[in-house]
């Protein structure tokens, strides 16, 4: 999947209907390094992240990628980092200026293999 | 901290109008809920920051349902302790009810106890499921409504009943090409032989089916497949999902050979329906009943919501589905018996008071009974579930390993949980403990599946963090 192509494309054009709001950005790190995503005040963390172009934040104990599923807290395939704290559900925590998402593999490490360095989990 | 107490864990159209019932009749109400904002599933509101643009015709219903809602709501919140963003993880007892937010935790005592808490989506696996891209129907709504982000820009569908057909028809009036959606039957045809027998459930579902209606008007001016009889096989792609195959099937479920069709498509949508979330009345120890069409395990409860655990309640899609007008009005009913309750020990002390609601939710249920036939799958419908095909998404639990389970005499949904891990994982079994109970062999439906404290993970420091009950709800 070409990453950097899908996301420039799906940037603007999925938020049909925001006709007011604060943007600013969260920051993401997957494996290849860290970006900045646009988000609205409010939205959720998953939101922000599929509007562009994210389809996946983590890696199952069984090497599979996953993303968002259910969407309304219930599956916790979604699953991530969240400013240091593991397995925090994207799809329930709101976007806020300067948030950082970033990936987590198994039960809740960094894609190098560390330990992030945040909350309790 | 002697007056009378109700707690409503759920802040959907049923918890809503149960507390404000509650509030009304003079007692104190704590309303519980996860979510941040009331509304439940149906009415999922976008925070004040994302105020959003027109309405269109299609979805003009739905949002005076809501603004009928509120308004109701709105006259007895000032005295209702409302905990957005907390959740009822453990009931031990109406004196001894476990609540968390983040960052802290309680037990409260209830003197009537209302489990609103709804239900979540059913999903029949199949290979490619757990590819990232591959959503429920139920995903791309909370997203849009509570949002307003569509999920991708080609988006297939595909299940059973009417959440598919609503849920295509919002994401095409949002403007994503929706390449197919594939039903395995057309959701209005078993409709028709309950509602042309009983012309009362016809009238009270008239609404309901003039949306449909608008809905699939939508679809049909953009020129969108709807195809019923038809089974999804697969979803596949490159490390996300890249396209979707389905085939039209038997009447039982099972492929036709030659009728394959694959649709490409960025995200891909599946709703079979429904699951009752009834693992708090399950814990507090209510007697359940298996129901296939209406979500599963559901508490047994009377006219009033009692249940057989003096003093708890349930109300609402989480004793099996209804839709969301039966819902509300259950809530005024279920109330009104808990405010009972609570103060004399006597649920029907005020059932006049509800006496209105009592009556249009008899005319919703009518109707809902009729509409509940388009949640029937076909028969066979899990021989599609492959060995390699993972059915429990949170261990990794292949129908290989639970076929190998069932054979080794581990049948019963609790004793294939022990031996195989899936349902155990951080889910609670939510995604598939119904495909599970379908696998398990004869005894799997009808098994009273356990429900143990912590249904949903609490952090470390909130436990830790232990607070006493005084300040709530007084
Ligand atoms: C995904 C989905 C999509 C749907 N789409 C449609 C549609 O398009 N059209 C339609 O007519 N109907 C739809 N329905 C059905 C409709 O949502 C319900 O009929 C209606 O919302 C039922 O109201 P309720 O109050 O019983 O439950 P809900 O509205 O589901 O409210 C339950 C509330 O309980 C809370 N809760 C659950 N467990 C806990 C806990 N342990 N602790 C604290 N809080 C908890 C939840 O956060 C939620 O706010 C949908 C349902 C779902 C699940
Ligand atoms: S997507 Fe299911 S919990 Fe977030």
């Amino acid at each position: 999947m070409d990453r950097a192509a899908s996301s420039a494309a799906a940037t603007p054009s999925r938020r049909p209907d925001v006709r007011e709001g604060e943007g600013f950005t969260i920051l993401f790190e997957d494996r290849f390094g860290q970006r900045a995503i646009p988000a609205w005040a409010g939205e959720s963390v998953a939101a922000a992240l599929l509007a562009a172009g994210e389809r996946a934040w983590r890696t199952a104990e069984d090497g599979s990628q996953r993303g968002l599923f259910c969407g309304i807290g219930v599956c916790w395939e979604c699953r991530c980092i969240i400013d240091g704290r593991p397995n925090s559900r994207a799809c329930q925590t709101e976007a806020r200026p300067g948030l950082s998402v970033r990936w987590q593999v198994g039960p809740g490490l960094l894609p190098d293999g560390g330990l992030p360095d945040g909350g309790a989990s | 901290m002697s007056r009378a107490r109700v707690v409503v864990v759920g802040a959907g159209p049923a918890g809503m109008m149960a507390a404000a019932q509650a509030a009304r009749l003079g007692c104190a109400v704590v309303l519980v809920d996860e979510a941040p904002r009331p509304g439940g599933q149906i009415h999922r509101q976008p925070p004040p920051s994302l105020a959003g643009g027109a309405v269109s015709a299609a979805a003009r219903p739905e949002a005076e349902r809501k603004r009928r809602l509120f308004d109701r709501f709105a006259r007895h919140a000032g005295a209702i302790d409302h905990r957005p963003g907390t959740s009822v993880t453990a009931i031990y007892g109406l004196d001894r009810i476990l609540i968390a937010d983040e960052t802290s935790s309680r037990l409260i005592r209830a003197d009537a106890l209302v489990v609103a808490t709804g239900l979540h989506e059913r999903v029949v696996p199949v290979p490619g499921w757990t590819l990232p891209g591959v959503v429920t129907a139920g995903a791309l709504q909370a997203l849009l409504k509570g949002g307003r982000v569509r999920a991708g820009d080609r988006i297939a569908l595909a299940g059973a009943g009417p959440l598919p057909l609503v849920a295509a028809a919002q994401m095409v009036e949002a403007g994503a090409t929706v390449p197919v959606v594939a039903l395995l039957r057309p959701p209005w045809s078993p409709l028709w032989p309950g509602l042309l027998r009983d012309p009362a459930a016809l009238w009270a579902g008239r609404g309901v089916l003039s949306e449909g209606w608008r809905w699939l008007s939508v679809l049909r001016r953009a020129g969108v497949p709807v195809l019923t009889r038809h089974v999804a096989l697969s979803v596949s792609g490159d490390g996300a999902a890249e396209r979707l195959v389905i085939a039209r099937h038997d009447g039982r479920g099972r492929p036709v050979p030659g009728t394959e069709r694959r649709f490409a498509a960025d995200t891909v949508a599946f709703n079979h329906g429904f699951t009752a979330n009834s693992e708090l009345a399950r814990m507090a120890g209510a007697e359940t009943r298996f129901d296939p069409r209406r979500g599963g395990w559901l508490p047994v409860r009377d006219g009033d919501g009692a249940t057989s655990v003096p003093g708890l309640f349930v109300a609402g899609d989480a004793g099996g589905f209804a839709g969301g007008l039966a819902a509300a009005c259950d809530g005024a009913v279920v109330g009104a018996a808990a405010a009972g309750w609570a103060l004399h020990r006597d649920a029907g002390r005020f059932a006049a008071q509800a006496a209105a609601d009592r009556a249009e939710r008899a005319r919703h249920w009518t109707f809902q009974a009729a509409l509940a036939a388009s949640w029937e799958l076909p028969r066979d419908i899990h021989e599609l579930v492959t060995p390699a095909t993972v059915v429990c998404r949170c261990e990794g639990v292949t129908r290989a390993r639970i076929d190998r389970a069932v054979a080794d005499g581990h049948d019963g949904l609790n004793g294939l949980k022990r031996n195989t891990r899936a349902g155990m994982g951080s889910c609670g079994g939510r995604s598939c403990l119904r495909t599970l109970a379908a696998l398990a062999g004869p005894r799997g439906e009808g098994e009273a599946v356990n429900a143990r404290p912590g249904i949903r993970p609490v952090t470390l420091a909130a436990l830790a963090n232990r607070v006493s009950d005084e300040s709530v709800g007084s």
